[in-house]
C-alpha cells in the first residue's frame, strides 16, 4: 500500500529514510522513544544542524531511540488522509502515538501550523489539555522557544537552551517514572527541578482590559518564577557527533556542517540570535580540524560549510581555512564560507577555495544610511562595502547581492533612498574601473529587502513594526526610485512578515489563532504558492484578537511581556538601555572591543572571560 | 589526450525494498559519497568542475527494484575487488547490495555503451491462463505496433524484434512474466511499454504503482549470444 502511495507524490524519498548514518535500533530493546520532529518538508529539515547533533546526541545513549519525522508535502498529506495512514517516523515507519516523546523544533514561528497539522495527521490531541496518558508527550525547543507562550496550550514541555545540557537528566527523569509506571503528571512535575525546562500548565496568567498581561504566577510550589535557559559552557568538550545524515536526495544545504562557535560578538539590536545564543563560545581550530576530519571521511560529502552567527569573527579563523585548505583541497573536499567581511584576506581566501567560480560578492548592510546602521548597530560603514566592492572588482568578481531591511525604527524616507544611494555608489564603483579591465564584462547588483520584524529578548521587542500597508509603501517607493538598469529589486511580500509579527511577540492567545488559521487550511505558510493569508486573517476576526495589538502596537517598558519568565542571561535592563541607545544613535562596540555588561558573564564561560 | 592509466572495475549491485524510491542520479550521487566514505581512491575527470569517473550501465526507473545494477568505476590506484566489494558495502545504505565486483581491462568498453539487454520480472495477481494467451500471441506475432509519443510526435514503433524472450509462471495466486528484452542506446524497451501492452490485451487498466518489476541481469552481445555485462573475462 505504501509503495503505491510513494509512486504517486512527488520526491518519494522525503519519506523512506534508509540514509547513510541513519541510526537502526530495534524499538523493543529501548526504554525511550523519541520523534525528533521538524515542522517543515524533508530538504529542510535535513538541512538544519539542530537536528544532525540531537538525533545522535539522543541515539548515543543505548536505552533510548530517537527518531525522524517531517511535515509531509502535501500531495503525501492527502493521499495519507484519504487511506487513513497515520504520520509515522522514518526509522522504523512506526506511527507517532507509539512514541514516548514527540519533540519539535522552533525554528521560525511560521512553521507552526505545520506542528497542528503533524499533530493531527498523527491522531494527537493538538491541546495539552486533551492528551491523556496513551498519548506521547510533546515537547519543544529551538531559538522560537524562547517566546514559547503561542504553543503553551499545545506543548507540553518546553526546553530552553542548548540541548546538551539537560537532557541527559530529563530522559533518566522519564525512565524512571516510565518503569515503575508513574503518570505523566508526575514526570510533568518532576520536570520543575530541570534546569531550562518549563511547563506551561504549572503557571497561570492574567490579562488586564486592554489586553495587556496583568500577571503571570506559577500555581505549582516547585515552578520557578523564571526559568533560566541552559548552555554548554565548553564547546572543546560538549558533544559534537563525528558523523552526519547524508540523505538520498538533494537537500537545502548538502554538505558537513562543522559548527566554529556558538553566539555572536556583534549585537546588531534587530537580531535575536545574536542574544539568545550569548555569550560567544568558541571551538579550538585542533577540536575543528579533527571534527572536519571524522565528519568528511564519515560522510563522503563533497562539501564542508563552516558554520556560526559571524564566521569572520573566528579568533583562529585564517589558521582554520588555511588548514581545512591544506587538508582537503586534494582530495575535492571544497570549502563553503559563508558570508564574510570582504577585505583583501577574505578576497584571497575565496580565491582558494572557491577554485575558479567567481560567483557573487554578499553584504548585509541591512539599512541604506549611515544613521539607521548606527541605530540598529550594525558595525558595517558604507566605506567598507565601497572598499570591498572596489577590490572585488579589481579580482574578477562583478555581481552584488545587498541584503536590507525596511521598517526598521525611526527609519525615514531618506534612508530608503540611501537603499537607493548605497547600489549605485557600487555600480559607479566599478565603472571606475579602466574600461579595458573591464572585459565586457556587465555589472549587476542585486537589492534584496525584508520587512523588519520586531522579535522577543531584541532591544526592538517594544516597537511598532509597520502595518502590511506601511511596508508596501516603503517597498514601493525604493522600488521606484530604484532606476539604474544595472540594478536589480527584489523585495518580500509583508503579509507574511505582518503575521510573523504577530506571532513572534504573541501569548497564550495566539494559541487559538494559530488553531483556527490551520482549521481553515493554513499550513506550510513560508510557502509562498500554499500561503493563505486569508485564513490568517479570518482566524484573528473569528477568535476576536486583534493583529494590530501584536504586531503593531508599541509597548512599554514596564509592560509585562509574554516571555518575560524566559531568563536568556541577558537582562532586562540591558535591553532598555540598547533601545535608548538606539534611539539616540549610538552604537555599541561588540564584546571583544568593550564589555556591556549585558549579563551573559553569569554563565561563567565564552567570550565574557577570554 | 594523455593516455588513460586508471584502473577500471565493474560493480554489480541490487537495489531493493526502499532504495526504489530513488532515482537515477540520486542514486549516482549516493555511489560517489559511497566511494568517497568507502576510502577508496577514485579518478576524477579534468576541467572546470572535476567529477567522479563513474559509469551506469542503463537508467532503473523509480519504483523498479533490481538484482542486476551495473556501475562502472575507474580508480587511480589497483585494489582488490572483494576489498571494493566490502568496503563499499560498510558505505552504502540498506536495501542497496554489491554483488560482486570484477576488473576491467584499460581498454575495455563501458558498460553504458556495451549493454545490449536486460531481463525482467514482472508479478501480477492471478490471471494465469490469460497472460499465457496474451505471451503465446506475441510470440508468434511478427510484428507488434504500437504507438509511443515522444516530444508531442505520435510514431508507430514495432516493439516485437525488441523482445528476445518471454515467458509465463505461475508462484501462487502471483502470475509472473519474465522478459529479456532489447536495452541501451542500440535499441531500447520500456519494460512498462511492453507491460501496458499485456494489461491492454487483457482488457486490464495499467497502473505502474501497483505492479511489481523486478530487473535482473544486464547482458551484453558477444559473436550472437547474450553475455551477462559482470563477467570475468576468463569466462567471455
Amino acid at each position: 500500500m505504501l509503495k503505491e502511495i510513494l509512486l504517486q507524490v512527488e520526491k518519494p524519498a522525503r519519506y523512506i529514510g534508509n540514509e547513510i548514518n541513519m541510526v537502526v535500533k530495534n524499538p523493543e530493546e529501548v526504554d525511550v522513544r523519541i520523534a525528533f520532529c521538524f515542522p517543515d518538508v524533508y530538504e529542510v529539515g535535513m538541512s538544519h544542524l539542530g537536528l544532525q547533533i540531537l538525533y545522535y546526541f539522543f541515539n548515543r545513549r543505548s536505552d533510548t531511540y530517537c527518531e525522524r519525522c517531517f511535515a509531509p508535502w502535501y500531495d503525501m498529506e492527502e493521499k495519507m488522509r484519504e487511506q487513513n495512514i497515520p504520520l509515522f517516523a522514518l526509522e522504523t515507519g512506526d506511527e507517532l502515538k507509539k512514541f514516548d516523546f514527540v519533540a519539535f523544533t522552533l525554528q521560525y514561528e511560521m512553521s507552526y501550523t505545520n506542528i497542528l497539522n503533524m499533530l493531527d495527521l498523527a491522531g494527537i490531541p493538538i491541546w495539552a489539555c486533551e492528551r491523556g496518558e496513551d498519548m506521547p508527550i510533546v515537547i519543544a525547543g529551538g531559538p522560537c522557544a524562547y517566546n514559547p507562550e503561542p504553543l503553551a496550550e499545545i506543548v507540553d514541555i518546553f526546553y530552553i537552551g542548548e540541548g546538551e545540557v539537560s537532557y541527559d537528566e530529563f530522559l533518566d527523569i522519564y525512565k524512571e517514572i516510565k518503569a515503575r509506571g508513574g503518570s505523566k503528571e508526575e514526570f510533568l512535575e518532576r520536570c520543575l527541578e530541570i534546569d531550562g525546562i518549563y511547563v506551561p500548565k504549572f503557571y497561570d496568567v492574567t490579562y488586564k482590559e486592554n489586553g495587556e498581561i496583568e500577571s503571570f504566577t506559577p500555581n505549582h510550589p516547585k515552578a520557578k518564577k523564571k526559568i533560566k535557559k541552559v548552555i554548554v559552557k565548553d564547546m572543546n568538550t560538549a558533544f559534537y557527533p563525528e558523523k552526519q545524515l547524508v540523505p538520498l536526495i538533494e537537500t537545502v544545504h548538502d554538505r558537513v556542517t562543522l559548527e566554529v562557535f556558538r553566539g555572536c560578538i556583534r549585537g546588531c539590536r534587530f537580531c535575536q540570535a545574536g542574544y539568545v545564543y550569548r555569550p560567544v563560545r568558541e571551538k579550538s581550530c585542533e577540536k575543528l580540524l579533527g571534527l572536519a576530519d571524522s565528519l568528511i571521511k564519515n560522510s563522503g560529502h563533497e562539501e564542508i560549510s563552516l558554520t556560526s552567527l559571524s564566521t569572520g569573527d573566528y579568533r583562529e579563523f585564517s589558521k582554520l581555512a588555511n588548514g581545512l585548505i591544506d587538508n582537503y583541497a586534494k582530495d575535492s573536499v571544497s570549502i563553503s564560507l559563508p558570508s564574510l567581511r570582504i577585505d583583501a584576506f577574505s578576497l584571497d581566501l575565496m580565491e582558494k577555495v572557491q577554485a575558479v567560480r567567481k560567483t557573487g560578492l554578499t553584504f548585509a548592510p541591512e539599512a541604506g544610511t549611515q544613521r539607521l546602521r548606527d541605530v540598529i548597530n550594525k558595525g558595517i560603514t558604507e566605506e567598507e562595502i565601497l572598499n570591498g566592492c572596489a577590490l572585488a572588482f579589481a579580482g574578477g568578481w562583478n555581481r552584488v547581492k545587498l541584503y536590507f531591511m525596511v521598517g526598521l525604527p525611526t527609519e525615514t524616507d531618506e534612508d530608503l533612498l540611501g537603499i537607493v544611494n548605497l547600489a549605485n555608489a557600487i555600480v559607479e564603483k566599478f565603472f571606475e574601473i579602466p574600461k579595458e579591465e573591464r572585459k565586457g564584462r556587465p555589472i549587476a547588483v542585486t537589492v534584496s529587502s525584508s520587512c523588519f520584524v520586531p522579535k522577543p529578548f531584541t532591544p526592538f521587542q517594544w516597537a511598532a513594526q509597520s502595518t502590511v500597508d506601511e511596508f508596501m509603501r516603503k517597498q514601493k517607493y525604493v522600488k521606484t526610485n530604484m532606476t539604474r538598469k544595472q540594478v536589480k529589486f527584489n523585495y518580500h511580500e509583508p503579509e507574511l512578515s505582518s503575521l510573523e509579527g504577530a506571532v513572534a511577540r504573541g501569548d497564550r492567545r495566539t494559541g487559538k489563532v494559530l488553531y483556527r488559521a490551520w482549521q481553515l487550511g493554513a499550513k506550510f505558510d513560508s510557502w509562498s504558492e500554499l500561503f493563505k493569508y486569508d485564513a490568517w486573517i479570518q482566524a484573528f476576526e473569528d477568535v476576536g484578537v486583534k493583529k494590530e495589538f501584536y504586531a503593531n502596537r508599541e509597548r512599554s517598558y514596564d509592560e509585562i511581556l509574554p516571555w518575560d519568565h524566559i531568563d536568556i542571561g541577558v537582562t532586562k535592563k540591558f535591553f532598555i538601555d540598547e533601545m535608548e541607545r538606539a534611539k539616540a544613535e549610538t552604537v555599541t562596540l561588540n564584546c571583544r572591543q568593550n564589555c556591556a555588561s549585558c549579563g551573559a558573564a553569569q554563565f561563567g564561560g565564552g567570550v565574557c572571560f577570554e | 589526450m594523455s593516455k588513460n592509466t586508471n584502473f577500471k572495475y565493474r560493480l554489480e549491485f541490487s537495489k531493493t525494498g526502499r532504495m526504489i524510491f530513488i532515482g537515477h542520479l540520486d542514486t549516482l550521487q549516493l555511489f560517489h559519497r559511497a566511494i568517497k566514505k568507502a576510502g577508496i581512491r577514485i579518478a576524477y575527470s579534468q576541467g572546470f568542475n572535476p567529477h567522479q569517473l563513474t559509469t551506469f550501465a542503463v537508467p532503473l526507473a523509480l519504483g523498479v527494484e533490481s538484482v542486476g545494477e551495473i556501475l562502472d568505476i575507474q580508480l587511480v590506484e589497483k585494489m582488490d575487488c572483494e576489498e571494493i566489494k566490502n568496503r563499499l558495502n560498510e558505505a552504502t545504505p540498506l536495501d542497496i547490495e554489491i554483488l560482486q565486483v570484477i576488473e576491467l581491462e584499460n581498454s575495455s568498453e563501458n558498460c553504458a555503451s556495451s549493454v545490449r539487454f536486460a531481463d525482467y520480472c514482472v508479478s501480477l495477481d492471478g490471471q494465469y491462463e490469460k497472460v499465457s494467451s496474451v505471451v503465446q500471441e506475441i510470440l508468434e506475432s511478427d510484428e507488434i505496433l504500437i504507438e509511443r509519443t515522444v516530444k508531442k510526435k505520435t510514431k508507430t514503433v514495432d516493439i516485437r524484434p525488441l523482445i528476445k524472450s518471454l515467458t509465463v509462471d505461475k508462484d501462487g495466486e502471483k502470475t509472473e512474466i519474465y522478459a529479456n528484452i532489447a536495452t541501451g542506446s542500440k535499441a531500447n524497451l520500456k519494460i512498462d511499454v511492453l507491460i501496458e501492452y499485456i494489461y491492454n490485451k487483457l482488457g486490464l487498466e495499467f497502473r505502474f504503482e501497483k505492479v511489481d518489476i523486478l530487473r535482473g541481469t544486464l547482458y551484453t552481445e558477444h559473436e550472437g549470444d547474450l553475455l551477462p555485462l559482470c563477467l570475468e573475462e576468463e569466462f567471455m
